[in-house]
């Protein structure tokens, strides 16, 4: 039988977290962002709309900001959170074969 | 006639790890080997998980591209009226079918119900995992002891090289599906 699995994404990695938001400005999707180390938080900046990021007792870290602006860039934000974090955790004898996105969802086949 | 229900685990719409070309793949709920290591213990568990009539499984659920059905679990022969009328749809589509199990082929062949599903099978993978004699090559099986058993012309070994081993789904909102012959998500997430 062949794996499969899903997992949930949880915002828990500051350091995807940065990795994320970098590649979102790249793509133009957000205007800019900025991470306070004192607070543990991040304040992002899209379009004028602005969403904080800060860390709940749990230890995730969770999305504040107007309802409409939040919903729709959490999803997004895990989305490009899972990626990163996929990229950088590769194992050493595995590498990205292809990778695609379509229909906003980003395909990664990988050999081992 | 009244369509079979299936126990069913998980769909995915479209694969490019788990048999020739890009597949649809029918995760079956249900099985009582117990090999060691297995890469789905979730699917072990007879509890229903989401019944769905095996005629129409399909129904609306055809990528564009999308060359055959892959058929893996759970163990699918233990569902093997729902697992007939799965295939035969499949064919009825034009689609290639590919179906893993951990029985032997001599073990299906002496079992009426489980028989009658063979002619409808392109490509069968059988045998028990065993952990101890991994596949490491790209070919879909997850260790060296399972025969690919061609049951027609459809397709042959050379089209049983994978692109990769493991696939990844990332959806719109951070949801990860994993599918393939090892996982990556246990420990990167």
């Amino acid at each position: 039988m062949s794996f499969y699995t899903v997992i949930k994404t949880e915002l828990s990695v500051k350091k995807y977290l940065i990795c994320a938001l970098e590649e979102l400005k790249k793509r133009g999707e957000i205007t800019s962002f900025v991470a306070s180390e004192r607070k543990d938080a991040i304040e992002v900046d899209r379009d004028g709309d602005i969403i904080n990021i800060s860390r709940e007792k749990a230890g995730n870290y969770q999305l504040g900001g107007d309802n409409r602006v939040v919903n729709a860039f959490s999803n997004r934000l895990k989305q490009m959170y899972a990626y990163e974090s996929i990229k950088d955790n590769l194992p050493l004898d595995f590498e990205i074969s292809s990778e695609t996105e379509t229909a906003g969802e980003i395909q990664i086949v990988l050999k081992g | 006639m009244d369509s079979t229900l299936l126990n069913i685990h998980a769909i995915l719409p479209r694969s490019r790890v788990n048999g020739p070309g890009l597949r649809l793949v029918v995760f079956f709920q249900g099985c009582l080997r117990g090999c060691e290591g297995c890469f789905n213990p979730a699917t072990h568990s007879f509890e229903e998980k989401e019944l769905r009539p095996a005629a129409s499984l399909l129904e609306g659920r055809m990528a564009p591209g999308v060359e055959g059905i892959t058929v893996s679990g759970g163990e699918p022969f233990l569902q093997p009226r729902g697992l007939r009328e799965l295939l035969a749809a499949a064919r009825a589509r034009g689609l290639s079918t590919l179906v893993y199990t951990g029985f032997a082929l001599e073990e299906l062949e002496a079992g009426p119900l489980m028989r009658e599903c063979l002619p409808l099978i392109d490509l069968l993978v059988d045998g028990p995992y065993r952990m101890q004699m991994p596949e490491e090559t790209l070919l879909p099986r997850g260790s060296t002891n399972q025969r690919f058993h061609f049951l027609t012309t459809r397709y042959s070994l050379a089209d049983l090289m994978m692109p990769g081993r493991v696939e990844l789904f990332i959806s719109g909102d951070g949801t990860v599906k994993e599918t393939g012959f090892g996982s990556l998500t246990r420990t990167v997430l």
